[in-house]
């Protein structure tokens, strides 16, 4: 797709709704043109290299949320825009960049239009902002680069009108800034390499001059795109009440307006009719027993009636006869879990100890958080605990707060192994908040070792490490490499285990055998005579294997 | 005043000796395999009931005492004595408290208190054997039933089975219902909670973990109630296993003065063999 072309000598004075729908849209493409770059600058190395996918994937969201409307005021563009991120938003880039949306959507607010000086302050807003959702921020950063780039815009607005100088002003110091990164922080400098969230900011910016220039883009029709990762598959659509429950009351003095008051907390399509003696209730609930039992304490209850909606909405759009299922709403609990979680016996072990909701991710795949809203929205209960299960995810999760009536508790777990010592620590017949105070023990129980392999040359703490090289982690640092797998995972359970250990437990990934994990497991049992050993399949990609100790 | 007898039943797991030595009537539940029923304690002992146990791949059931059973023994000691105070096995875990009541009615010419003791096994034993040395002692009704009751308050019994298998068949899983059918080899702590039923305290993953958290769960208890509790290790057929629960208490809190308790056939049957446990009970 070509962008019209302004004429090259006219200045832009100001931004309206479809050039800034433009410049969005140059900015997401110009992003995805150069993903791969960005990704390539991620540190650590392990394979996490997804920095430019995830910032890029939450540009997508978010631009396709733009696309859609037809609105002639700046602001609302950008609204529209700040929520799609939102819900788009993957990984810690993905949030900060949602925020940095956020807050520049905030500075702009009730603006039909953007001259240089307002798109300034706007941009200021936008740096506070991201500060602000960021708890701990850290110079080197895109935070960095974005604040930068504000002050030098507040600078040039002063002496400019034309946005085409504004934003290579702005561009040129952003780029300089990034250069800088190195200086400020040290994993950058040992890693020869620039912060790649900084990076992704600059291209984004790149991609707004561009659209102002009318710079060839890329020959690419944003529509046809496809975020990696993701497939929808229609389904039947969820009902939020599933049982029609009907019945009478036959009593004495019943009080029917207090009856309708505490009905309507419990369901929709409420009707509370009759007299005093005989009252008739209808009600769309999810939870009948809890109806019937406090419709009871006024009288008799006769006529009762109760059909799953759902099933019947379910019969009315499958045109082919179905078995029937055994699959029934679920009644309303009173609370549930989503665990996010990479590989198949990882999930089993989360759904078995009783989780309600999976959601895909980890390591390099982080979930957006519309992924997590979704995964929230499932279940039948209005209080929602997450385990993120990895570093990058914990605040993908404490964003669901922000887009869900549903009261959201984030138990921040950094590991499988972490959210594993987390869920065995609920029992359901405690009260929420000390469920989630054990839970959150749990986390202090367990520590976590991973074994994987590096995704580039790099030298970490000293020790010299080859694209391939297998690397052992104690809790996220990186303490042994070599080329075993085996090797690796002893030396690694020496320097984890202590005398207060009494138990392993080695989840197997997909990249090894049945067969290369019991040698392993014979290996550590042998070594580690006052532990318990357990092995279990986790099928996680990536990670050879993710080990617990405790 | 008059004298006191004590009655229990064959679930407090106590040897014949001891309940002669103290002068406590046992009233025997009945363990049976297939068609053949055996009364605990009477006509099956420990060492050979997990021996068939072993051997067969029918699980036994129980029986509780039938209430006649036990107005045989109330008849018995309307004799010599004008009042029973009869203590049993948690009412959520077998009738014979129920049972207890029911015999208890009918008779009008002797004082019968049946007592729940919200409990089983040696902790059972415990209260028994309180009541016995009050009663020797010539305390009153009321000052026995009052010690009965604060130890039920501060009794406590934490076990760990190798399967909840027994537990589950044998309807007698109570709370812990939820540890079901989970992927990880979970072995959790079990108690028999203030009201009686079975309840998971914990779940636990690995046995040396297990013992680990056993002995501190007796080093918590010993902490707050003080060294001189009556206590035991219990295991069922797990001698081995339940010495060395006793060297790793030892090792960690000194010198106790712990005895270790084979869980009776009608216990054992719903823990299946392998079970170990403690049960603390102040004086």
């Amino acid at each position: 797709m070509r962008q019209a072309d302004p004429s090259p000598e006219k200045k832009v004075e100001k931004i309206d709704a479809p050039l800034m729908k433009k410049m969005i849209v140059a900015a997401t493409l110009w992003l995805s043109e150069n993903q791969a770059e960005v990704d390539a600058l991620n540190v650590f190395p392990v394979p996490d290299g997804d920095t430019g996918t995830n910032m890029y994937l939450t540009l997508f969201d978010a631009t396709k949320e733009v696309e859609g409307i037809e609105e002639n005021e700046v602001s609302k563009i950008l609204d529209a825009f700040a929520n799609g991120s939102l819900m788009g938003a993957r990984g810690n880039s993905g949030v900060i960049l949602s925020q940095i949306f956020r807050g520049f959507a905030n500075g702009a607010r009730n603006k039909k239009t953007l001259d240089p000086k307002e798109f300034s302050s706007a941009l200021v807003e936008a740096s506070k902002k991201a500060y602000k959702a960021v708890m701990r921020p850290v110079e080197g950063t895109i935070l960095t680069v974005v604040r930068e780039a504000a002050n030098s815009a507040q600078k040039e607005a002063e002496k400019t009108d034309d946005f085409r100088q504004l934003l290579e002003a702005i561009l040129l110091h952003a780029e300089e800034t990034l250069d800088k990164t190195p200086e400020m922080l040290k994993v950058l400098k040992d890693a020869n390499v620039v912060d790649a969230g900084g990076r992704g900011f600059c291209l984004i910016l790149e991609g707004y001059l561009r659209a102002l220039r009318g710079d060839r883009i890329l020959e690419k029709d944003l529509k046809k795109m496809a975020p990696a990762g993701e497939a929808k598959i229609a389904e039947p659509e969820k009902l939020e009440f599933a049982y029609c429950t009907e019945f009478l009351i036959k009593g004495q003095g019943i009080n029917l307006e207090k009856i309708r008051k505490y009905l309507n907390q419990h369901g929709d399509s409420l009707l509370v009719v009759g007299s005093t003696e005989v009252t008739k209730v209808h009600i769309h609930t999810n939870n009948p027993g809890k109806v019937l039992d406090y419709a009871v304490q006024y009288g008799r209850l006769s006529k009762i009636k109760i059909d799953n909606m759902q099933e019947q909405t379910e019969e009315k759009y499958s045109s082919l006869p179905k078995a029937p299922t055994e699959e029934e709403v679920p009644m309303e609990k009173d609370f549930g879990v989503v665990a996010v979680v990479a590989g198949e016996g990882l999930g089993d072990i989360f759904t078995s100890l009783g989780a309600d909701e999976l959601v895909t991710g980890g390591q390099s795949m982080n979930p957006s958080t519309q992924d997590l809203v979704a995964g929230c929205e499932k279940i039948p209960s209005d209080r929602i605990i997450i385990l993120p299960n990895n570093k990058n995810v914990v605040f993908a999760a404490e964003q669901v707060k922000e887009v869900t009536d549903k009261e959201i508790t984030v138990i921040p777990s950094t590991s499988i192994p972490e959210g594993i010592a987390a869920m065995m620590r609920i029992n359901p017949e405690e009260e929420f908040s000390s469920v989630i105070k054990e839970m959150e023990k749990g986390l202090e129980e367990i520590k976590t070792g991973e074994v994987t392999f590096a995704v580039r040359d790099s030298s970490v703490g000293g020790m010299d490490i080859k694209e391939g090289d297998v690397i052992g982690l104690f809790n996220g640092e990186l303490i042994i490499t070599n080329t075993d797998v085996g090797k690796v995972s002893l030396e690694l359970l020496k320097e984890m285990v202590s005398e207060e250990d009494f138990l392993i437990t080695i989840y197997r990934g997909e990249e090894l055998s049945e067969e290369e994990g019991e040698k392993i497991k014979e290996m550590v049992t042998e070594e580690f005579s006052d532990c318990d050993v357990e092995m279990y399949p986790g099928n996680q990609p990536l990670y050879y294997l993710i080990i617990s100790v405790e | 005043m008059g004298k006191i007898a004590i009655v229990t039943d064959s679930t407090a797991d106590m040897s014949r000796e001891k309940a002669e030595e103290l002068d406590i009537k046992v009233a025997p539940l009945s363990v049976n395999f297939g068609d053949q029923s055996f009364l605990d304690g009477i006509e099956i002992f420990p060492e050979e009931f997990y021996k068939k146990l072993r051997a067969t791949d029918r699980l036994p059931t129980t029986s509780q005492v039938s209430v006649g059973g036990v107005v045989e023994i109330y008849k018995e000691l309307a004799a010599s004595y004008d009042k029973i105070i009869s203590i049993h096995i948690s009412d959520k875990l077998s009738g014979t408290y129920q049972a207890a009541v029911l015999a208890a009615q009918e008779f009008s010419n002797i004082d019968i208190i049946p007592v729940n003791s919200k409990t089983v096994t040696i902790s059972l034993a415990f209260q028994v054997r309180m009541a016995a040395e009050e009663a020797r002692k010539g305390s009153s009704k009321e000052e026995i039933l009052k010690r009965l009751e604060k130890a039920q308050q501060n009794q406590r019994i934490y076990f760990s089975v190798k399967t909840l298998e027994f537990l589950e068949k044998g309807g007698r899983i109570g709370k812990a219902q939820a540890l079901l059918g989970t992927l990880l080899n979970i072995k959790p702590i079990l108690t028999v909670d203030q009201e009686g039923y079975v309840a998971p305290l914990e779940k636990i993953r690995g046995q040396k973990k297990v013992y680990q958290r056993l002995a501190e769960l007796y080093g918590e208890f010993i902490e707050q109630h003080g060294p001189n509790c009556f206590q035991a290790i219990l295991h069922a057929a797990a001698e081995e296993e339940a010495e060395s629960l006793k060297d790793l208490i030892e090792e960690k809190f000194g010198p106790q003065n712990i005895e270790i308790e084979q869980l009776g056939p009608v216990v054992g049957t719903h823990t299946g063999p392998g079970a170990i446990g403690i049960v603390l009970t102040p004086r």
